[in-house]
Formats: structure tokens, sequence, C-alpha cells
């Protein structure tokens, strides 16, 4: 009955895709983004500012979408983001199968 | 206790380089000193068996995430129980440059709020962006409490080199002041980038080569038991690592990293 139960609650289970975009607080030094924006001015463009983030996309599975930002949430703020310096931004969208 | 039963155990992952230089410096003082993998202290070895821990430089994991982020939490996972109850004892640990990066990942430094277990402060990009490897003059700051220095003179100047792109101390922009005032109460600030004479860096590169906060190149925990320093020691161990190695004026074999590593020794044989 146990494994039925299981089977039943894996087979609810929907696969999402969160992408968590990582980004330096307002106030902090965007070196990174300094270095490019340079080298983009140096190549002929106009550009005003460039800040550099890191985006990760990360496939999970969750019995809804805001259970699987939940879940994004918490490993965002466990490993992806340092509160010290990084704000982060999660979107999720269901997952399509190919 | 005696030197050659100081037992030190310096912990490598995926993308450590710095271990084996790191174990020579400390085997030149006589001490036992092993090389352990962490997935070789994760199955058969306890953390407790040792008198000092160390972190050695390199780049774990690829520095994917952020430099140490990934080893911390590895670290964290598989070993924090042993670790909490090795730190509540108050034994010393060493990070250098990466180990000082997984040192702040895992929450052991500054280490403001006990058992934190998430970085309270950050170290990031250069600034000038980009790997700078260089040698450093850099000023012991520290009024006694680190365990590391505390027999070095104040404003005793140190010559070491660094080797990183991640090396800027940075803190919570909202909360910077506080913060550095925090670090200075406790006495937690120790090693400051300088120049030759001693004179502050005042942020000027390359004086304060990556433009971290107030020339921090190192900082201990409240206890002074755990030192993280973005300076290699193990690599100004003796005077042939020195640039200016062919110059005949060098009247000591040895240089000004061995002053840390010896400090540390010399408090263990009496403490424990």
């Amino acid at each position: 009955m146990k494994v039925f139960k299981f089977l039943i609650s894996y087979l609810e289970l929907m696969k999402y895709i969160a992408k968590v975009d990582v980004s330096l607080k307002s106030g902090h030094i965007n070196s990174e983004g300094e270095t490019i924006e340079h080298l983009l001015k140096e190549l002929g463009y106009q550009v005003e500012k460039t800040d550099v983030s890191k985006v990760y996309t990360i496939l999970l599975q969750a019995p809804s979408a805001v259970e699987a930002k939940v879940k994004a949430q918490e490993i965002s703020e466990r490993l992806l983001a340092n509160p010290a310096k990084d704000n982060y931004i999660i979107n999720v969208v269901e997952a399509v199968d190919q | 206790m005696k030197t050659k039963d100081i037992k030190v155990c310096i912990i490598r992952a995926a993308g450590t380089s710095c271990d084996a230089e790191t174990a020579r410096a400390f085997q030149e003082l006589g001490v036992q000193t092993e090389i352990k993998h962490i997935n070789e202290l994760v199955t058969n070895s306890n953390l407790l068996n040792y008198n000092l821990l160390v972190l050695p430089g390199g780049c774990t994991f690829g520095d994917h995430v952020r430099p140490g982020a990934v080893f911390a939490k590895y670290l964290n996972k598989k070993l924090g129980k042993q670790i909490t109850q090795y730190t509540d004892e108050n034994r010393p640990i060493l990070g250098i440059s990466n180990g000082f990066q997984t040192l702040i990942e895992y929450g052991l430094l500054p280490g403001f709020n006990d058992n934190n277990q998430q970085p309270e402060i950050t170290l990031t990009t250069n600034i000038p962006n980009g790997f700078k490897c260089q040698w450093v003059y850099l000023k012991n700051e520290n009024k006694g409490n680190c365990s590391f220095t505390n027999q070095l003179p104040k404003d005793k100047i140190l010559k070491m080199p660094i080797a990183h792109s991640e090396g800027r101390l940075l803190l919570h922009a909202e909360k910077e002041k506080q913060l550095l005032q925090k670090l200075a109460d406790n006495d937690m600030i120790v090693l400051r980038y300088c120049n030759r004479d001693g004179t502050p860096a005042n942020q000027t590169y390359p004086i304060n080569p990556n433009g971290t906060y107030h020339d921090i190149a190192g900082i201990c925990n409240k206890e002074g038991t755990i030192l993280g320093l973005m300076p290699h020691p193990e690599r100004a161990m003796h005077w042939w690592q020195e640039p200016d190695w062919t110059d005949k004026t060098h009247t000591t074999p040895y240089s000004d990293g061995k002053l840390i590593f010896e400090n540390i020794i010399n408090n263990i044989t009496t403490k424990q």
C-alpha cells in the first residue's frame, strides 16, 4: 500500500524549469561588467552600463509551480546567492517534454 | 604537547593545488603533516584526531557558483558535525586563499553569529578585474587575539605573494561601517595590505592589489582560532622563493611566511 501511495504521489509531480538569475546588489561595483563595458565602447558601441549576472537553469519536480518556486528559493538561499552581495530573481515555467 | 606530536591535516578536494607546498612548510617545522582528500576524511578519518586543520589554496570544484562555495557546502554536508565539534573546542583552522574563500562561504569567518552556516561577507572579483599574481606587503594589525600572529609585534610588516582573481573583501553595502567596527572591536582584522614602509595602502592599486575593503587581506574569528588570508605564506617560506632570491644579502634561510606557521605551532605546543 505504501509503495502504491508513493507511486501515486510521484506520478502527481510535475516537471518545472526554474531559472534563477543571480546578480549583484545595487551599491556594489560590478567589475566584470565594467571591463566588458569598456571593451564595448572600444568596439564602437555606445553603451551606458553593463552588468554581469549568472543564470542557473534547474529542472525539478514539484506538485505545483508554487512549490517549485519555493524549492528554487531554498536552493538559491542555500547555495546560489550570497546574501552579502547578491540579489536573485526566480522564474518558473512548466517543462515541456521534447 | 611536543612539536613532533602535533598533527596537521591539510584537506584537499578536486581543484586544490597548494597542498604539497603547505605540507612541506609544516614538515619543515617538525610537525606530523597529512594531506587528506575530503572523501578519505569522510570514510575513515576523524578531524578530532588533528591539532590543526588547513584548507590550502587552489580552485576547488572549478570555483563554480562562487570560489569556495561548493567546497564549503560539501564540507558542511559531509563533515559538518565533526567541524562543529572541532570549532566548539576552539581548535585552530587556517584557510589560505581558496581556503579563506571556503571558510567565508562556510560561515566560519567572520563567524559573527554562532552556528551560522551561511556567508556573512564575501570575497569577490578583484578591482581591477582579473587574476593578480604578485608580491605584496602586509601589516600585522592584530592586537593579540589571533593565534596565528599573536607572537608577532603589532605593525610587523610581512612580505608574501598573492595569486587570485577573487580576493576583494566585500561587506553588506548598507552596513559596511558597522561590520568594519565589529571586526575592529573584536580584534578580528589580522593583515592589511600596505606600502613597503608600512604606511596604509588606502585602496591604491597595486599596493592594495584587488580593491579589498579597508585594505583587508586576512581576518580571524572572535576567538582568534580561525584565520583566513588571501596571501600565500607557504610560498614565502624560504629565501629562495622570494623574487630577489639571487640577491646574496639574505641573512636567514627563511622568509616571512614561516612566522605564521611557527606562531600557531608554538601556540598549540603551549596550550595543549
